[in-house]
């Protein structure tokens, strides 16, 4: 790929070096020769069932490797992770807000009798018990377990030493 | 419709053409990408190649690169300013990155660089061989940055103008680094590669 043309490499290079850039360059011819004919195709189909409102390739299109995933969709399914335990506090917050209500109003108003603070014990004692249903307990750990995984990848991905942190923007450079 | 791209000696496209491809690839014109997968693919699947085990893994990379860049383009989130391909380069490089965090977290450990050895031409003799399989171990044992260097230069064929907008480093210190890469591997393939212009004497 590379020639002496290229650059100033080859021209400056000291000569006990240019055997090693051959190799490396043969080498390299050698990975790019070896994807199989339909190589292109595949890419150029994925690259086209991937632009927004396109469809895919089809039953009689070529085999994608790969179903097209942007970068953004990390973000989005970590938004819809947190929906879930969001909405499951909201729902707390709407039992605790009505627990508070009904035990204000009985400790403002006597109780009548014995029968009248079983039955609104008991009440309350349902609304409790079902808002232990809504809150499964191997649902919120495995919602916490997995935000745990997503923010674990996200920081090793912004403190990883391989590339420079310029790389973790795509933006248009 | 579909025009040809005008390569330089080096490989690279000029200006104007790749700015005319870019705007018919972003209307989804498929000529357009024929001629950008043309350019770029095999580059692309190359250096992915040279990180992550296997060419459907790496083929899965080059597609992820393509259908990203396509995304991009439709939606206008580049703007030709003669930088495409370290832009392109660029995303490939995260989405390589990412492949290889998750084969480590999967697996414990790289598992990576141990693949199998990619196919190369027929023509491609017994002592050609061993000398690839000891140049690939020998590429892998360098530092993150020799390695950076020598498989966007001789993997992706990247010119050293490209890797430097790349990385947001002086061409002279790209050039220097690449010497100390070339250097290093000289060093630790001596004994092969004097082994080698034996045996081609003594034949």
């Amino acid at each position: 790929m590379t020639t002496p043309h290229d650059d100033m490499t080859m021209n400056e290079m000291p000569e006990d070096l240019h055997e090693m850039h051959e190799m490396l360059d043969a080498l390299g011819d050698g990975m790019r020769s070896g994807p199989d004919a339909g190589f292109e195709s595949r890419l150029v189909a994925a690259s086209l069932a991937a632009r927004p409102g396109a469809q895919g390739p089809g039953p009689e299109g070529p085999r994608l490797v790969h179903e097209a995933q942007p970068r953004g969709g990390r973000v989005q399914r970590l938004h819809r992770r947190w929906l879930a335990p969001a909405s499951l506090a909201a729902a707390m917050l709407v039992v605790a807000s009505v627990l508070a209500v009904r035990m204000s109003s009985n400790r403002l108003a006597p109780a009548d009798s014995d029968m009248r603070l079983a039955l609104v014990a008991h009440t309350d004692l349902d609304e409790i018990a079902e808002a232990w249903d809504i809150l499964d307990d191997q649902e919120i750990w495995s919602v916490v377990s997995s935000l745990r995984g997503e923010a674990s990848t996200l920081q090793s991905s912004m403190q990883g030493d391989w590339v420079s942190e310029t790389w973790n923007s795509e933006d248009p450079m | 419709m579909r025009t040809a791209l005008v390569q330089s000696h080096d490989g690279r496209t000029s200006a104007p053409d790749l700015t005319k491809t870019l705007a018919r690839a972003a209307s989804g014109e498929e000529g357009a990408w024929r001629d950008l997968v043309a350019l770029y693919g095999r580059r692309v699947f190359a250096l992915a190649r040279s990180r992550v085990g296997g060419d459907d893994a790496a083929e899965e990379i080059a597609q992820s690169v393509f259908a990203t860049v396509a995304i991009k383009l439709r939606e206008g989130g580049y703007t030709e300013q003669g930088r495409f391909e370290p832009w392109l380069f660029r995303i490939a490089m995260n989405r390589i990155r990412d492949a290889v965090r998750y084969a480590k977290r999967r697996s414990g450990t790289v598992a990576l660089d141990g693949s199998p050895e990619p196919s190369f031409e027929a023509n491609d003799g017994p002592s050609g061989h061993a000398e690839r399989v000891a140049l690939r171990g020998a590429i892998e044992r360098l530092s993150d940055a020799d390695r950076e260097i020598i498989e966007l230069r001789h993997h992706a064929g990247m010119g050293f103008k490209e890797m430097a907008e790349l990385l947001d480093e002086p061409v002279g210190t790209l050039l220097a680094r690449h010497h100390r890469a070339l250097r290093k591997l000289r060093e630790m393939l001596g004994p092969v590669i004097e082994d080698q212009e034996e045996s081609e004497g003594e034949s």
